[in-house]
């Protein structure tokens, strides 16, 4: 098991180095060699590298936020989207770019429009001091719903010609604009990730019955909102810097579990990686496929989808 | 030891439990018997604190469960519950580690695995060991389940209707493994059983209970003469006491 997990940490370390030299402007092999350097300097470590930095961050932001949904809603369909944070998010993004053009604003805006999004969620579904499933599952739906709405609204009052472009650019998401400012705040992600690193095995625990959790001395509730609230956190931020990168957080952690098994102890690792190796891909696709940017969410989509049928036939082949 | 001290608890008016009380020793094996909706399950319940009486208290080893947390609860009880549906392929060492939650911050250590490796040796059970949970048998299932709560450690174990879903050669290894380990660790079994023919035959102490209230409690061999079985399921039957066990028959 820890050599799949070493050769896709291998693997995620070729491909970033060779990303490096993908994009509209061609980078010679041997640039740091060369006279003129300093222009090809400014591209690897001015623009590609904080990019690749932060696709890497992201993708693994986002897959892990799915495995810890997934495992915690016990349900394999359970994306970060279940709770309606993105929409609280892209709400909170759209005032931003309403309000003013800033950038800094926009992301502030849409973090803690996120956040609030799942605070209503909390209180709405918190029932005597507890929150159980259901619950959640259904006041995630009327959050969701209700920025959803909000977030037409915002579409609707916004100026056609300037602002309305805009917004729907940052919902297909992208990292063109990205740079160490935003990977500074991007790198605030490694706390939860650390810390659902550390408590990852008892999201098999979480996997049980509330009463047969509770039973072998598992306190469930309070293991639920620590990890929902570590997840929405690593969503919040990774949707407020980059927009919309749908599919991620539901499809990796199937393929995670394809290489790795169903036990979370090794299955939170391989999302890291996979979901940095996937996103940095598709960042790669996004930026070198046409002379323009496509933006992510677009690729992310284009290829999850297909690929998530694929790995669902997959998996059924295997467990027959 | 376990005492139960006149516990009651109602849900929206409607009373579940009705002055309990109840008084168990080390090295015997209970079998609560009664007809569904008598409270039997929510007994159990009270005893790890999955619901907590309106009324009265529980003392383990003289000790009140109201002073006791519920992650503590765990060294002094083992429950299993009637269902189990733990869908994720975990390997079988994997569930029965579960069992040692409370020792463990992050994740199981190799400690923990020897020690699974120990429990499932020691039941006899080593040929499932590399074994995917989800794809064992019920009966399976429910060994693996029991070496679970045997991983807790505890003096208490307290089975709800460890029988239900199991055939009947199930039924009767999985009753005689548990009346075996409580009497020679010398703790206290607590189970909740249908099948009186089975409660009579691997339990010393009978409990009968209906409506929240405990109709009798007595040993085995006495409960049968003294009261009559017809009463409690309203319906009615004729039971014959033949040696160490019983025959019964409904009119």
């Amino acid at each position: 098991m820890n050599k799949k997990l070493f050769f896709m940490g291998f693997l995620l370390t070729a491909i970033i180095f060779f990303s490096v030299f993908i994009g509209p402007v061609k980078i010679p092999l041997d640039f740091w060699l060369l006279k003129n350097k300093s222009y090809y300097e400014t591209i690897v470590y001015d623009v590609r590298l904080p990019r690749i930095i932060l696709s890497c961050v992201v993708g693994g932001s986002m897959s892990l936020a799915g495995v810890v949904y997934q495992s915690v809603f016990r349900n394999p369909l359970a994306s970060p989207d279940i709770l309606g944070t993105a929409f609280g998010c892209a709400f909170g993004a759209a005032v931003g770019i309403l309000l003013s053009g800033n950038l800094i604003l926009i992301q502030l805006f849409s973090l803690i429009s996120g956040i609030l999004s799942t605070f209503a969620v909390f209180y709405i579904a918190r029932k005597d001091g507890h929150i159980d499933i259901l619950s959640l599952v259904i006041s995630g739906i009327i959050v969701g719903s209700f920025f959803s709405s909000l977030l037409g609204l915002a579409k609707y009052f916004a100026d056609p010609d300037n602002k309305l472009p805009a917004i729907t650019f940052w919902l297909m998401g992208s990292f063109s604009d990205v740079g160490y400012k935003d990977v500074a705040i991007g790198l605030v992600c490694l706390i939860p990730i650390c810390v659902i690193y550390y408590k990852r095995w008892f999201l098999n625990v979480a996997n049980l019955e509330d009463e047969e959790a509770i039973a072998i001395g598992f306190d469930i509730h309070r293991f639920r909102i620590l990890m929902i609230g570590l997840s929405t956190l690593l969503v919040s931020i990774s949707i407020s810097l980059v927009g919309i990168i749908g599919w991620v957080g539901l499809v990796v952690p199937h393929m995670a579990r394809l290489v790795v098994g169903y036990d979370n102890k090794y299955v939170v690792v391989a999302s890291l990686i996979i979901g940095a190796l996937f996103v940095l891909l598709c960042d790669d696709i996004a930026r070198s496929l046409t002379t323009g940017e496509i933006p992510i969410g677009i690729v992310t989509s284009f290829i999850s989808a297909p690929l998530f049928g694929f790995l669902y036939k997959m998996n059924y082949a295997k467990n027959k | 030891m376990l005492k139960i001290n006149n516990v009651s608890y109602s849900v929206k008016g409607k009373s579940i439990l009705k002055n309990i009380d109840l008084e168990f020793k080390n090295g015997f094996v209970y079998s609560i018997v009664g007809p569904n909706g008598a409270g039997k399950t929510t007994l159990l319940k009270s005893l790890i604190k999955l619901i907590e009486p309106d009324f009265g208290d529980i003392f383990i080893a003289n000790k009140s469960l109201k002073t006791i947390k519920q992650r503590e609860i765990v060294k002094y009880v083992a429950f299993l519950g009637q269902e189990h549906l733990s869908k994720q392929p975990l390997n079988v060492l994997d569930v029965i580690v579960m069992g040692m939650l409370s020792d463990i911050t992050s994740t199981p250590s190799t400690k923990h695995y020897e020690k699974a490796i120990k429990i499932i040796k020691m039941l006899g059970l080593e040929y499932l060991a590399n074994k995917d949970f989800d794809k064992l048998s019920g009966g399976e299932k429910k060994l693996i389940l029991i070496a679970r709560a045997v991983a807790q450690n505890p003096p208490i174990l307290i089975l709800d209707e460890p029988t239900n879903h199991l055939d009947f050669k199930n039924k009767h290894h999985i009753l005689r493994f548990i009346t075996d380990f409580t009497k020679s660790n010398n703790m206290i079994c607590i189970m909740t059983i249908h099948e009186l023919e089975f409660a009579f035959y691997y339990s010393d102490f009978i409990i009968l209970m209906k409506d929240g209230k405990i109709v009798a409690f007595k040993d085995k061999h006495s409960i049968f003469k003294e009261y009559d079985i017809s009463n409690l399921y309203d319906l009615n039957i004729t039971i014959k006491v033949i040696d160490d066990f019983i025959c019964i028959k409904p009119k």
